[in-house]
C-alpha cells in the first residue's frame, strides 16, 4: 500500500516526475558511458598487447614501433637487415623470434609478412599458441593468405577468395597488380588488432617491395614489368625497394620483367627457373646477378642462376620475441640498449605508462562526474522534497487514517527510489547502449577491440547512485515528516 | 469511555498566542451519539484533532480507555487512531491519486484491519457507489467523495467515530444520507459517534449536544 500510494503521488505529476526521471537517467548514461569506455580501452589495450611482451624494431620512436606492430597502426619505422634478424634468432635468451613485415594493405586491412612460426608463437612458454586457424589452413607459399577473424566477419574476404595488395597503409594506394594473393584460412577471433590482420607468407612482402626500386636514368611505368637492362650487378638480401641499376629507374610496381645481360624475365616469373649453377634462398628474390639467363612470369623462389648467391634472409620489420624466461627477456633488454639500429620494447611497460598519463585525466573526469552525479541528486531530491511540502495536506489524511511517521517516511523512499532508481536503471541502459554502439561502429576503424561485456563499474555506478540517492532522501523525508501537517486540513 | 478534561489549546499569533478552545471536562460513554455545535472559530475542528490525537492541547487531557493520549508519543497515537478512530473531514479528506477502491484499502491497510475487495465492494454497494470503484476520487462529486471518506471510515470498524462537519457542502438529500449512515453506524455497533456541526438539520438528529461559545467556553 505504502509504494501504491508513493506511485500514486507520483504519477499525479507526470511531467514533473518523467523530467527527474531523464535529469538522473542523462547524468547516469553519461557516467556508465565514459565508465565502459575507460574500462574498455584498458582491457582492449591490455589484450592487444599481451601477446607481445617483448618486440625488437628498427631504431625511433618506441610508440610508433608498438603501435605499428601490436595495435597494426601508424607507420613502420625501417626495417632490421637480415643479419639481425638471425642473430636473435640464434640468441641464447630467446626461445622463440616470429619475423614480421609491413608495408601493405588490402581494403584498410594491413597484411603483416611472417613465416609459419607465428602459428606455434605463444607469449609465455606454457600458454596456448596465439594465433589458431580456425578455417582452411595456415599458409604454405608466397601470397597465399590466412585472415584475421574480423576481416572474414566484415565480409572482405573469404577462403578461396584473391587479391591484388595495395602499397602502404591506406586502401586508395598503388595496386600492385602483378601479384595475386589467394586466401586459404581464417584466424580464430583473438579479440584484438591481429583480427583484423592479413597474414602472409613473408616473401610476399620481399617479391611485392621488390617492384619500387630506383633504377639509374630511367624510369619503369607502372605495370612495366618484364623488360630492362641490369648490367651485371647483385641485389643484396632483401634489398626490395631501392637499388642501383646502371642509368635507369623502375617505377613502382615495375617488377617482374625487364632485360637482364642477355636474357629477360618473363612477368611475375620469379620461383623456379633455371640459372647457371645456383641456387636462391627461400624468399631470395632479388639478391643475384642476372647474367645470361631469363626469368619467367610468376616464377620467384628456388631456382637456379647462374651467379653466386648464398642463402639469405630478407629484412624484416619487427621481431616478435618469447624470451626463455623473465631474466634472460631482461638480458635481451640490456643488450639491445646499446644497439646502434635496432632497440627492444616492451610493449605492455609503453601502455602501462599509457595508462598513468590517462589515469590523471580519469581522475580528473571521475571527480567530476562524481560531482555531477551529487549535484543532480541534490537537485532531485529538492525536487521531490518540494513536491512533498505541496502534497502535506495529503500527508495530514495519512496521518489522519493512521500513518506513523515511519510509515510517511517510508513513502517518501518510495518515491526518492521509484525516481532515482528508474533514472539509473535508464540511464545504465542508455550508457551501455551508446558504448556498445560505439564499439559496433568503430569495431573495424580501430586497433583496439572495446569487449562488450557486462562490466562491474557501471553496474556500480547504478548502485551507487540508487544508495546514495535513498540515503541522502531520508534527510528530505524527515524534514517533510516534521512539516505541521495538520494545518492544511 | 472519553474523558476530556481542563482542555486549553493555543495557537501562536504573532508574538502572543491566541487561546482557540478552552472545555472544562468533557465525558463521553462509549456507544454515545454527539453533536459538537457552535459557531465558527469556537474550536470545534481543533477539538476534534485532539480527541483524535493529531494535535496534542496545549494544555490539558485526552483519555480514551484509561489512556491518556495527550501524553503520549507520536507513534502512540496514530496506532490508536488508525486502530481506533474513523474520522471523516469537511471535505478534501481523500487521497486524490488514489481510486475510490483505493482509498478505502487504505483505511483498512493503516486501521491495522484487514478487508478483502469483497467487504470493500460489500461496504460501497450499502454506500451507493460501488460503481465507482475504479474511479479516480479526485474525479467525484461531493457528496461521492464525502460517502467514500465515510467507508473508508468504517472498513476498520472503529470504535469511536468523528465527523467534523460532514454534510457542510452537501444538499438535503446527501446530508440525510450521510447523517443516517453515521447513526446507523453507531447504533449497529456500538461505536462512539461525535459530528460536529452548526446546522440545525444535523443538530436535530443529536440527542446529547456539546456546545463550544467563539473563543471557547
Amino acid at each position: 500500500m505504502l509504494r501504491h500510494i508513493a506511485w500514486g503521488e507520483l504519477r499525479r505529476s507526470p511531467l514533473q516526475t518523467a523530467l527527474l526521471v531523464v535529469i538522473i537517467a542523462l547524468t547516469v548514461a553519461a557516467s556508465v558511458f565514459v565508465a565502459s569506455l575507460t574500462h574498455g580501452l584498458v582491457r582492449g589495450l591490455t589484450v592487444a598487447t599481451d601477446p607481445f611482451p617483448q618486440v625488437i624494431g628498427a631504431k625511433g620512436s618506441a610508440y610508433q614501433l608498438t603501435l605499428n606492430t601490436v595495435f597494426l597502426q601508424d607507420r613502420p619505422l625501417g626495417n632490421l637487415s637480415a643479419q639481425t634478424f638471425a642473430d636473435v634468432k640464434a640468441n641464447p635468451n630467446v626461445r622463440m623470434a616470429v619475423p614480421l613485415a609491413y608495408g601493405d594493405n588490402y581494403a584498410g586491412y594491413r597484411i603483416a609478412g611472417t613465416d609459419e612460426s607465428i602459428f606455434a608463437y605463444a607469449p609465455r612458454p606454457k600458454d596456448a599458441p596465439w594465433l589458431r586457424v580456425a578455417q582452411g589452413r595456415a599458409f604454405a607459399a608466397p601470397f597465399e593468405a590466412v585472415i584475421g577473424a574480423r576481416v572474414a566477419r566484415d565480409g572482405a574476404l573469404a577462403i578461396g577468395d584473391t587479391f591484388h595488395s595495395v602499397h602502404g597503409m591506406h586502401a586508395a594506394g598503388h595496386v600492385h597488380a602483378d601479384q595475386t594473393y589467394t586466401v586459404v584460412g581464417i584466424l580464430a577471433p583473438v579479440d584484438g588488432p591481429y583480427d583484423q590482420v592479413i597474414l602472409t607468407d613473408i616473401r610476399s612482402i620481399w617479391i611485392a617491395h621488390d617492384h619500387h626500386h630506383d633504377h639509374d636514368g630511367h624510369s619503369h611505368a607502372a605495370g612495366d614489368v618484364d623488360a630492362h637492362d641490369h648490367d651485371g650487378h647483385s641485389h643484396a638480401a632483401g634489398d626490395v625497394d631501392a637499388h642501383d641499376h646502371d642509368g635507369h629507374n623502375h617505377a613502382a610496381g615495375d617488377v617482374d620483367a625487364h632485360d637482364h645481360d642477355g636474357h629477360d624475365h618473363a612477368a611475375g616469373d620469379v620461383d623456379a627457373h633455371d640459372h647457371d649453377g645456383h641456387n636462391h634462398a627461400t624468399g631470395d628474390v632479388d639478391t643475384h646477378d642476372h647474367d645470361g639467363h631469363n626469368h619467367t612470369a610468376g616464377d620467384v623462389d628456388t631456382h637456379d642462376h647462374a651467379h653466386d648467391a648464398d642463402n639469405h634472409v630478407g629484412e624484416v620489420t619487427a621481431i616478435m620475441i618469447q624470451p626463455v624466461g623473465y631474466g634472460e627477456a631482461m638480458r635481451l633488454a640490456q643488450q639491445f640498449q646499446s644497439s646502434p639500429d635496432a632497440q627492444l620494447v616492451f610493449p605492455a611497460q609503453l601502455i602501462i605508462r599509457l595508462f598513468a598519463l590517462l589515469g590523471q585525466g580519469e581522475d580528473v573526469w571521475r571527480a567530476l562526474a562524481g560531482v555531477l552525479l551529487l549535484l543532480t541528486l541534490l537537485i532531485v531530491l529538492f525536487t521531490l522534497y518540494l513536491a512533498g511540502l505541496r502534497r502535506l495536506r495529503e500527508r495530514a489524511v495519512l496521518r489522519i487514517l493512521g500513518a506513523t511517521s515511519g510509515e510517511l517516511v517510508r513513502i517518501c523512499l518510495w518515491q526518492n527510489l521509484f525516481v532515482i532508481g528508474v533514472g539509473a536503471l535508464v540511464g545504465y541502459l542508455i550508457g551501455t547502449a551508446g558504448y556498445a554502439l560505439l564499439a559496433t561502429l568503430t569495431a573495424h576503424k580501430t586497433a583496439v577491440t572495446l569487449p562488450l561485456t557486462l562490466l562491474p563499474e557501471p553496474l556500480l555506478i547504478v548502485l551507487a547512485t540508487i544508495v546514495i540517492g535513498c540515503l541522502a532522501g531520508l534527510i528530505p523525508a524527515f524534514l517533510l515528516q516534521h512539516k505541521d501537517s495538520v494545518t492544511r486540513l | 469511555m472519553l474523558v476530556l478534561n481542563d482542555i486549553h489549546h493555543l495557537y501562536p499569533d504573532g508574538e502572543t498566542a491566541r487561546e482557540v478552545l478552552t472545555l472544562p471536562r468533557w465525558e463521553i460513554a462509549d456507544g454515545e451519539q454527539w453533536a459538537l455545535i457552535g459557531p465558527s472559530g469556537s474550536g470545534k475542528s481543533t477539538l476534534l484533532h485532539c480527541i483524535a490525537g493529531l494535535i496534542t492541547p496545549t494544555h490539558g487531557t485526552v483519555t480514551i480507555d484509561d489512556e491518556c493520549m495527550s501524553a503520549a508519543t507520536e507513534e502512540v497515537r496514530a496506532r490508536r487512531r488508525g486502530e481506533s478512530i474513523g474520522y471523516v473531514l469537511q471535505q478534501f479528506n481523500l487521497l486524490s491519486s488514489l481510486t475510490v477502491m483505493d482509498n478505502v484499502r487504505a483505511g483498512a491497510y493503516f486501521g491495522r484491519t484487514p478487508a478483502s475487495d469483497g467487504e470493500i465492494t460489500e461496504l460501497l454497494t450499502q454506500l451507493g457507489i460501488a460503481h465507482l470503484a475504479g474511479s479516480r476520487s479526485d474525479r467525484l462529486s461531493m457528496g461521492e467523495q464525502q460517502r467514500t471518506a465515510i467507508a473508508r471510515a468504517l472498513i476498520k470498524r472503529p470504535r469511536y467515530l468523528i465527523a467534523d462537519e460532514p454534510t457542510a457542502n452537501l444538499d438535503r438529500d446527501n446530508t440525510k444520507r450521510i447523517i443516517d449512515t453515521l447513526l446507523d453506524y453507531s447504533r449497529t455497533t456500538g461505536a462512539t459517534l461525535i459530528v460536529a456541526t452548526h446546522d440545525p438539520a444535523v443538530m436535530a438528529h443529536f440527542a446529547r449536544q456539546m456546545q463550544l461559545p467563539q473563543g471557547g467556553i
